[in-house]
């Protein structure tokens, strides 16, 4: 699982925020297209996003000595990140823009990552980062609607639906500003990937009044399988990996890319500008795009693997990993890509932070 | 030699104090005429080094960017098109950012090129075929939603336009700037300036071994010091060229090179996938693609193999065979499409051609695109190398000589001092 609870969240944000603060005592020279060397690695991940077996097996295989946390929240500013002594972070792909537009990640040394060339080409043509220069994204997913047939009492194929009178008070909806704000967007005929401040204000208005008429059951990250599994809602915002994990509870319940499309995210590995071990964070990189290791992984996250060759070495294991090859929500055919919008981000830098601030105020603790 | 019996008839008929200033007036005009004379060519030399670096450098490399940004362009309206009235807004949008990446490289050709006539002709004319290429895109795409009939007819118009016109128009511009950047970095005023100050040398050196014949001194400090200052002036000279000439080479011979090679594998490639996108479009295989798959992949010959060996670091070598990589996965794909053409499947090439084959067709252009930013990067680090080698020494060559004149006329008036 990617996401913690809005509580764990906050719990761990403080525990990070602590550790910034230590680690950031450490300090270091900021030393750019340098590629530093070291015996260790300090990688820093969200939680429950990698096979455990891996951490050291890799570190074996690189001979490295891994520090693997999962502390990992989206919660460092790109100045935290200078002092932070992480070799590799991994934030969303909104906040990877960020970090480079402020210079606060390295690019990445590739000539010791001859499998950059397995990046799939889905993830190479943000206009952040055209060619993935500064980051290798690690685990990708989309957010669309799940929901309990027997609940709906019918099929849900809109974004529209989420807002329907007869779900009013059964409906989760997930506290991520761009991603509920995007999907808001895709219903009313606006792109995501291009969103104008004013497209963005109109779907988060849009959600507000929702909110405010008492449409929404709550507002949730992971719980959302919770509630859907437990009969609480009966429609949900919700993550396409977390429906995986659910369906083998509960197959009934249904994972739907509305018709007007989805929104696809992905957290991806930077290296932060000072990293100890710019190399050795780069031969972790490469080890990860390994089609044989990537397969491993994506068995164990069950989310949308960005490594080219992933379903074939699953199908070439056979049984229960050659099923995932097969599931359209670990790997949408190009029909269903088609319908997925990675956040473009607002041009304005400071508009995005207001928004995500007054979005995030308006949130339940 | 009449030059100096005449001038040795004028020495024996002054007074020694006399004759010795006039020595000095003649050596502090040499050295301070050698000076300004040095720091006049130094000043061009970093004029124009810097043009390198922020103009001439910055256009070859925007108009590689430009080709790059329409063929990405051309590729998405492609598969805009194929999609109909379903649509295709993610590579719509592709489409769009490549057309505001195009627009805006061309934006900042217009403002570097300085007043070359015939480049901003031709960005004048690339403006015109930018508007007329963006209609026939949109006219097609309409057609295409409605079904109508002549809507292929316009995408193929449009192709044509870019291939035909546009592309023409940024090869001029960019053949421009490559011809401007061999003159400016072929200047040879430096050999100019380095004579100068071995001439201001000899000079000092010449005046040293007149003063020991009449006063049997071995050592005038002053004029010591001063020949010390011009020949550090001539070390540093040297040395701020040759760094300067090296970088320049190191510029051409490497990164420029590596565009260079980037840009054939661009052009190559986007003519092969346009021919398979309008073989699809005519519902039948195309031809030619072999060809054009030999010159980028061939044994020895071929771009790829250019592109490694052009290579002047690992960086680059990975990202050369990333290309090549990723060409070859479009290529696969596109043989599926092109496969289906022959066996009269026309509904399978068109799935392929705007899915799966354009999706690899991304993935390579994006690596093409990622390798000439690293070589950009490279070439202008180089240039502005070479621009920082100058920078300093035009100060330090005017001072320099000044300081060597005052010292020489020190020099000459202790001297004179002695028949007081």
């Amino acid at each position: 699982m990617r996401r913690l609870t809005r509580r764990q969240f906050l719990g761990r944000s403080a525990a990070a925020a602590a550790l910034v603060g230590l680690t950031g005592c450490v300090g270091g020279a900021l030393e750019e297209d340098i590629v530093t060397a070291s015996s260790q690695l300090r990688v820093l991940n969200w939680s429950e996003y990698i096979d455990p077996d891996l951490i050291d097996g890799v570190g074996a295989e690189l001979g490295l000595g891994i520090d693997y946390q999962e502390l990992w929240e989206d919660n460092y500013s790109g100045q935290d990140l200078f002092g932070s002594q992480w070799d590799i972070v991994t934030p969303t792909n909104w906040l990877a823009a960020q970090y480079i537009g402020e210079g606060a990640v390295q690019r990445l040394p590739v000539e010791f990552i001859p499998n950059h060339a397995n990046i799939d080409p889905v993830f190479l043509t943000n206009g952040w980062d055209r060619g993935a220069r500064f980051h290798m994204p690690w685990q990708s997913g989309i957010t669309g609607i799940a929901y309990d047939p027997e609940l709906t009492g019918r099929e849900l194929t809109s974004v529209s639906d989420l807002f329907a009178p007869d779900l009013r008070g059964r409906v989760a909806m997930i506290g991520e500003m761009r991603e509920a704000v995007g999907l808001v967007m895709l219903g009313n005929g606006d792109d995501p990937a291009r969103p104008t401040s004013g497209q963005a204000e109109a779907a988060y208005a849009e959600l507000l009044a929702a909110n405010d008429a008492g449409q929404f059951h709550s507002w949730v990250f992971n719980e959302f399988t919770d509630l859907l599994s437990s009969g609480q809602v009966a429609a949900s915002m919700a993550w396409s990996g977390d429906v995986v994990q659910l369906q083998l509870e509960r197959p009934d319940i249904q994972f739907v890319i509305p018709e007007e499309g989805a929104i696809q995210w992905f957290d991806t590995m930077v290296i932060p500008t000072g990293s100890a071990n710019a190399q050795g964070a780069a031969r972790w990189m490469n080890t990860f795009y390994d089609p044989v290791v990537a397969a491993a992984n994506t068995q164990w996250v069950q989310y949308i693997s960005p490594v080219v060759g992933v379903a074939d070495e699953l199908r070439s294991l056979g049984g229960e990993a050659a099923e995932l090859a097969d599931n359209p929500l670990l790997f949408p055919d190009d029909e269903t890509q088609r319908r997925l919008f990675i956040w473009g981000g607002l041009d304005s830098t400071a508009d995005e932070q207001d928004l995500d601030d007054r979005f995030a105020g308006f949130l339940p603790e | 030699m009449p030059e100096r019996t005449q001038s040795s008839r004028w020495l024996n008929t002054s007074s020694t104090p006399d004759r010795l200033r006039l020595m000095a007036i003649f050596v502090v005009l040499v050295l301070v005429g050698i000076g300004f004379t040095s720091w006049i060519l130094t000043d061009r030399l970093v004029s124009e080094t810097e043009e390198v670096a922020n103009s001439t450098g910055e256009v070859l490399v925007a108009t590689q960017q430009v080709s790059a940004s329409f063929a990405e362009a051309d590729a998405s309206a492609v598969s805009v098109h194929l999609a109909g009235a379903d649509g295709n807004r993610e590579q719509r949008r592709l489409y769009e950012l490549a057309i505001d990446r195009a627009t805006s490289s061309l934006e900042q050709v217009a403002r570097l090129v300085g007043d070359d006539e015939p480049s901003h002709d031709s960005l004048q004319a690339i403006a015109a075929e930018t508007t007329e290429y963006a209609g026939l895109i949109e006219a097609a795409r309409l057609g295409s939603i409605e079904g109508l009939v002549g809507a292929d007819a316009l995408l193929n118009e449009a192709s044509a336009v870019n291939r035909l016109q546009i592309s023409p128009d940024v090869q001029l511009i960019a053949d421009r700037a490559s011809t401007r950047f061999d003159d400016q970095t072929a200047s040879s005023w430096y050999t100019i300036e380095l004579i100068l100050v071995a001439v201001a040398i000899a000079v000092l050196l010449g005046a040293q071994l007149l003063l020991n014949r009449r006063f049997r001194r071995l050592v005038n400090v002053p004029l010591v010091l001063a020949t010390i200052v011009m020949i550090v002036l001539l070390v540093a000279s040297a040395r701020g060229f040759a760094t300067q000439q090296t970088a320049f080479s190191d510029a051409d011979s490497q990164a420029f090179d590596a565009i260079q090679v980037s840009e054939d594998i661009q052009q190559s490639a986007y003519r092969h996938r346009a021919l398979s996108t309008s073989a699809v479009l005519e519902g039948q295989p195309a031809s030619g693609l072999t060809e054009l798959e030999d010159v980028l992949t061939g044994a020895g010959t071929g771009l790829f193999e250019q592109a490694r060996s052009a290579a002047s670091s690992q960086r680059e070598f990975v990202s050369a065979n990333e290309i090549e990589i990723r060409w070859d996965r479009y290529v696969a794909e596109n043989a599926l499409s092109q496969a289906a053409l022959e066996r009269g499947d026309l509904g399978a090439a068109e799935v392929i051609t705007q899915g799966a084959a354009n999706s690899a067709f991304n993935g390579f252009n994006t690596s093409v695109e990622a390798a000439l930013l690293d070589n950009r990067e490279q070439f202008l680090a180089q240039l502005q190398t070479a621009s920082d080698a100058l920078r300093w020494l035009r100060g330090i060559i005017l001072v320099g000589s000044l300081l060597a004149a005052v010292l020489a006329w020190w020099g000459f008036a202790q001297r004179i001092g002695e028949y007081r």
